[in-house]
């Protein structure tokens, strides 16, 4: 973790190597007024944690905790999102997509390559983004109305049956077939 | 509920937000605590009609906000009922006149100068500054949601920008409810609407003629000593804020303990 001083407060930088025992280490002085966290890319959620402790523990207040800031998901990289993803939502990702909760109606799932939703998914799910025809989309339920793979479209008929149960998306010929999923 | 400051909202409009805010305030002022409601929809203020109240604005919330008066001037003390007050919005003004900190202010001296045990905030429609205003001292939060389709995808957009303010607290109140049109299939089912949204259940409101009877005279039906179904539904909600166990009555529908053991399983 690196420590700096801003005009703001204090900015600390979370990196890969942090865990919630090394962040003890840090002096509670430092903590105790407006802090900044800068997140690295694999920064970990209990490193967080840890952390937004440590600071109500030193008076002070977790003013901000940013995303990695200009460093950009490289290209394949899996993006986990770990709750459910609510209307004018939007996740994007440069490679596959895992959505641990439901894609609500209204929300949308953009990824290059694969989208998989432990939920729900109600919402436009478009897989293959760059042109990956390969990509595919699978959810414990579908109720969509509308999946994309690459420059493919699937738009749901008016009383399309629900089928309980898992199902995959995968381009056919250029057309999208969404079938119950059998393992 | 832990919250004192509580934003009654809903996203779209005309679901229910301002009489459910003036019947939850007026059952919790009778249950004995000291409540404040604020309307916060500047420009478009209702609460105020909705209780009877109109004709006793003087002050009002932009007013405190800037600085035109004391706080204690600007709360309206219903006669009705012991402990309720009203905070009106400002009818001749527009959302710009809205200030998030001064809000956060107005709510600290609220419980901490005026020793109020609970404010409801009702907020306007929509997803902008009257909206984020209201829910800018908020610590909790009603969301109001009728059972449709295009309420419920409001609520949830609602319901991402509220947990994105950090507010935890969020229950849902499912509003005009037709038990006839739900039997039918006519209409969204409680537990599919629970479902969407994934979060908990404060109270089933039923539809009722005599709504429309108590916002015109300006008296919230919850006071009515009456039996009315929204009169109960109001009621029980305010117990429930209250942290009382009042268990649902039969307008959910039978499939709610089976859908709830799936979703807990994980399958469907």
């Amino acid at each position: 973790m690196k420590t700096r001083g801003t005009r703001n407060g204090i900015l600390l930088s979370l990196d890969a190597k942090d865990t919630p025992e090394t962040v003890q280490g840090t002096q509670l002085e430092l903590l105790s007024g407006k802090v900044f966290v800068e997140l690295a890319e694999r920064a970990s959620w209990a490193t967080l944690k840890a952390l937004e402790a440590l600071v109500t523990e030193a008076g002070g207040t977790l003013a901000e905790v940013r995303p990695p800031g200009a460093v950009v998901q490289a290209r394949g990289e899996t993006q986990i999102v770990a709750r459910t993803v609510r209307s004018g939502g939007r996740v994007e990702s440069r490679g596959s997509a895992i959505i641990i909760g439901d894609v609500n109606a209204g929300a949308e799932v953009v990824a290059e390559d694969d989208i998989i939703v432990l939920g729900t998914l109600r919402g436009v799910a478009h897989a293959g983004a760059g042109g990956n025809e390969a990509a595919f989309i699978w959810a414990q339920q579908v109720q969509s109305k509308q999946l994309r793979i690459a420059g493919a479209l699937a738009q749901a008929g008016g009383d399309s049956k629900t089928v309980s149960g898992p199902e995959v998306a995968q381009l056919h010929n250029g057309q999208i077939i969404l079938r119950p999923w059998e393992h | 509920m832990n919250a004192k400051a509580i934003v009654v909202t809903s996203g779209k409009g005309g679901v229910g937000k301002t009489t459910t805010t003036a019947n939850v305030g007026a059952a919790l002022a009778q249950l004995g605590e000291k409540v404040v409601v604020i309307d916060t929809d500047v420009g478009l203020r209702n609460l105020d009609v909705v209780m009877g109240l109109e004709g006793r604005v003087v002050y009002d919330l932009i007013d405190v906000f800037e600085g035109r008066c004391k706080l204690k001037q600007a709360l309206i003390r219903d006669k009705r009922v012991e402990n309720l007050h009203l905070l009106a919005a400002s009818q001749t003004r527009d959302k710009s006149a809205l200030s998030e900190e001064r809000m956060r202010e107005t709510v600290t001296k609220l419980v901490d100068e005026e020793g109020f045990d609970r404010i409801l905030i009702d907020s306007p429609a929509g997803i902008e500054s009257g909206f984020q205003t209201a829910a800018s001292a908020a610590e909790g939060a009603l969301v109001v949601v009728n059972p449709e389709v295009s309420s419920v995808r409001d609520a949830d957009r609602i319901i991402g920008l509220l947990e994105a303010r950090g507010i935890t607290e969020i229950k849902c109140i499912i509003n005009r409810l037709r038990p006839d049109m739900v039997r039918r299939g006519d209409m969204l089912e409680v537990d599919d609407v629970l479902e969407i949204l994934g979060i908990k259940l404060i109270g089933i409101v039923p539809e009722d003629e005599k709504i429309i009877v108590s916002t015109n005279v300006g008296s919230p039906i919850s006071l009515d000593k009456e039996k009315s179904g929204a009169g109960d539904a109001f009621r029980s909600i305010a117990k429930r804020v209250q942290g009382q166990e009042i268990p649902h009555s039969a307008l959910e529908s039978k499939r709610g303990l089976m859908t709830y053991l799936r979703r807990i399983l994980g399958i469907g």
